[in-house]
């Protein structure tokens, strides 16, 4: 794994505008450029282990024809011009909608559009297809625009970070920035239902009443997938500052619940909103909602007499899971294999 | 133009690619083991595993759930009370199955955590430790197979005080209450309460996946039950601060309404809130609490209404009820500006303990009978797309998401492209690339030979 900051000191030429992954890398920003993004449509299909059947979706994909739900994640920074350009590879109309930043299209069979949106604000945005059910098939991404300055804070407007026990309600720590938080992750929620896949890879008609997803994924995988993978899975000492962004594409509320943490809640976009800069083990995100936390791993309070693991020690581990639980599951069953992760504290 | 190059990070894998080739998380069971680190408690608390029925609309509906063990056989499980800084044990006795008890909101060590597949399951006996530290509202469930074993009633309260006890929660003014109580509501979808403890485990389709309850409840008490239950009602007297805790234990979201009171959500979820709100109504999510200060200043009876949505449409699950009677003068304080109502003082009532009591199932089913939403579905939903936008959504979100505020709004253009355009275009980028690599590589030579002739001129010198 990869932290943003270590990447910076590496002083890697090429700038990953594009990438599959959810831990965030940052790109150099020194000078505003032109951040592009080619997109085709495409289909694939998500395993299911241990089910007799397998989960067809929709999605993007880069010109390397790996198909992908969610999209490929666009990163930026405040001042570049995003030009993304989608292609349709399929034989019906897709659409292609960024929300929150005024793109709206409809591409014909086998045309391309050019987006561009000059100086995109700092946030993290949703892009979709926007037709049909495409978006709860698979067929949406993320857009993450940073901002310029080292010192600025990730979230606009964001208030300093809170401490919890004897610190309650006093300042630890400024807003959340580039500089001050070790690493970045970006979580996107997925709810696929396997007999809507399968019917659209058939090239038969989808009736929206039977909507009744069976596969829950962070970042398109569940279970094991999602509880080791590098851009799920938290994985650091005590005293590490990360920030975690919650996208929803899906038609479902979550209720996001992190064993041994109190992270506090920096920025939401739809609900709830009074419980900004509040702490709190369960966090609601609303369909297309993006929720954005801070923790700094900080040490379970409430373990007696030991509460932090020994040297060498290596299983302090929590999980991070929907409680709601029913998306714990995988095809109706196969508990714990549904939208979790994993939280470790490494000595 | 900058030199963007498109990358897959591919040592995070991919959606298509395979998973972990052990796909089924494997949980330990253990039959009794020692707590580790073992001292003597402060507070010592029992879980004994039983199962039960309980009759709704004359069917006998399985549920599950703990008791201490000489304690009353009630769903959910007995309210459980430390202070903060206390050590207190809670045995688990899981009977023939395998169980555990996660306290949720606490942060044990992993041990104590409770978390089947990330610990073990208990079999036989154990003891978990622990001492929670921050004041405030949480409650314990069963971690083995969550989504089945939660549903079943495998739950119960927990409120941490103070270590001044009962009477504020978070320990300050601001949170001093004169009744408290503890509602946990939720629903039962029937369909599952059929099901053995292991269900689904071995991969086969028993609809987990699905949550479509035909009862609500609160505290145990369903549907028109609760109205009237000695579990939910709480009475007070006017000028009385009323601290309701709130906890959903339902798979869905449920919004609360506080019968025309002013709710004063002051936290949530173990800790205060930084600044407290004041509210008509609020949306909650499954495992969320909150702490809703309820300050009612004339006679009568407040009905306090749970309306769960379904998890996909959105639709109206049904309302449940529960009542605040308030008796006493009306002392509302007259406008405009007068001395603050003085609040009486006396003995404080804490939530009191569920007692067994008849006839809590219901007679008719807690869903409504019009199959109509209680909201159409946000305009901006495509028809023949599922309730991308939940009504529950709509009705407090703005149309669009809020973004953050530009200092300057983004331009946004978009152009239709055809392929040859895109050809051309790439081909023209591709020249311009190779320009400004030749460009670059003159200005290196150009650069090498200015050198070259400095230095010759220095050596002539």
């Amino acid at each position: 794994m990869l932290s943003r900051r270590e990447f910076m000191v590496k002083g890697v030429g090429a700038a990953l505008a594009v990438s599959a992954s959810g831990l965030l890398i940052r790109p150099p920003q020194t000078l505003a450029r032109d951040v592009i993004a080619e997109l085709h449509t495409c289909n694939g299909v998500k395993p299911m282990f241990g089910v007799t059947r397998d989960c067809p979706f929709s999605g993007f994909e880069l010109s390397d024809h790996k198909p992908l739900s969610p999209a490929p994640v666009i990163s930026a920074v405040e001042g570049d011009v995003l030009r993304i350009e989608v292609t349709n590879d399929k034989t019906h109309p897709v659409g292609f909608k960024i929300e929150g930043l005024g793109v709206e299209e409809i591409i014909a069979p086998g045309a391309t559009i050019e987006a561009v949106v000059e100086n995109p604000p700092v946030g993290t945005y949703i892009y979709y297809d926007h037709l049909g059910v495409q978006r709860i098939l698979g067929a949406h991404g993320a857009i993450i625009v940073r901002p310029r300055s080292d010192n600025a804070p990730l979230v606009p407007g964001a208030e300093p970070v809170t401490g919890e026990g004897s610190n309650t309600g006093e300042v630890i720590a400024p807003p959340p920035t580039e500089k001050n938080t070790d690493t970045e992750y970006l979580w996107v929620f997925g709810a696929y239902d396997s007999i809507w896949g399968n019917r659209y890879a058939a090239g038969q008609s989808i009736d929206p009443k039977t909507y009744k997803p069976d596969v829950f994924t962070i970042n398109g995988r569940y279970g094991d997938g999602s509880s080791q993978a590098k851009d799920t899975s938290l994985r650091h000492k005590f005293g590490t500052p990360v920030l975690i962004r919650m996208v929803n594409p899906t038609p479902l509320y979550k209720s996001i619940h992190f064993h041994a943490e109190h992270p506090l809640v920096l920025d939401r976009t739809k609900i709830q909103k009074q419980t900004i800069g509040a702490r709190k083990d369960v966090f609601t995100v609303a369909p297309m909602e993006v929720v954005t936390l801070h923790m700094n791993f900080t040490v379970p309070r409430d373990g007696y007499p030991v509460n932090a693991p020994a040297p060498g020690e290596t299983d302090f581990r929590y999980p991070v899971h929907d409680h709601h639980e029913l998306t714990n599951s995988l095809g109706g069953g196969a508990y714990p294999n549904g939208m979790l992760t994993e939280l470790e504290f490494l000595h | 133009m900058a030199d963007i190059t498109s990358t897959h990070d591919d040592e995070v894998g991919f959606f298509h690619e395979p998973q972990a080739p052990d796909l089924f998380c494997v949980a330990t069971t253990v039959g009794s083991i020692e707590t580790p680190n073992r001292v003597e408690p402060d507070v010592s608390f029992e879980a004994k595993f039983f199962s039960d029925t309980i009759e709704l609309d004359g069917k006998d509906v399985e549920y599950w759930t703990f008791k201490a063990d000489d304690g009353d056989r009630l769903f959910p499980a007995p309210l459980r009370r430390v202070r903060a800084g206390q050590v207190f044990h809670h045995t688990l006795k899981p009977s023939k199955h395998v169980h555990t008890l996660h306290h949720h909101g606490m942060e044990p060590g992993p041990h104590d955590d409770g978390v089947g597949h990330m610990s073990f399951e208990v079999s036989g006996e154990y003891t978990y430790q622990i001492r929670p530290m921050d004041p405030g509202t949480y409650f314990y469930h069963c971690h083995v197979n969550t989504p089945l074993h939660f549903e079943m009633g495998m739950y119960g309260g927990f409120i941490v005080d103070p270590p001044s006890g009962p009477g504020t929660v978070y320990g300050d003014e601001a949170s001093r209450y004169d009744v408290e109580a503890f509602w946990a509501f939720g629903g039962w979808d029937i369909r599952k309460h059929e099901l053995n403890q292991a269900a689904g485990f071995d991969g086969e389709d028993v609809g987990l996946n699905v949550w479509e309850p035909q009862y609500l409840h609160i505290n145990g008490a369903f549907g028109a039950a609760a109205e009237t239950s000695r579990r939910v009602t709480i009475d007070a007297q006017t000028g009385q601060a009323v601290c309701l805790r709130l906890l959903n234990a339902g798979y869905s979201v449920a919004r609360v309404t506080f019968g025309g009171l002013e709710a004063e959500l002051i936290g949530s979820d173990g800790r205060p809130f930084p600044t407290s709100f004041k509210v008509d109504d609020w949306l909650t999510s499954g495992a969320e609490r909150y702490e809703a200060m309820l300050r009612p200043t004339k006679p009568g009876t407040y009905p306090i209404t749970i309306e769960f949505f379904h998890y996909i449409t959105g639709k109206s699950l049904g309302v449940v009820t529960g009542n605040l009677v308030v008796t006493g003068p009306d002392v509302t304080p007259p406008p405009p500006v007068l001395p603050p109502v003085e609040t009486p003082a006396g003995p404080v009532v804490i939530a009191p303990p569920p007692v067994r009591e008849p006839g809590l199932g219901v007679t008719r089913p807690t869903a409504p009978d019009s199959p109509e939403p209680v909201s159409e579905p946000a305009p901006e939903a495509p028809a023949d797309e599922p309730a991308a936008y939940h009504p529950a959504t709509t009705a407090t979100a703005p149309r669009k998401p809020v973004a953050a505020k530009p200092a300057t709004k983004p331009v946004v253009k978009v152009k239709a492209k055809t392929q040859r355009s895109v050809a051309r275009e790439r081909e023209e980028q591709r020249k311009a690339s190779l320009r400004k690599r030749l460009l670059a590589k003159q200005r290196a030579a150009a650069k090498r030979k200015a050198a070259a002739k400095r230095k010759a001129a220095r050596k002539k010198r």
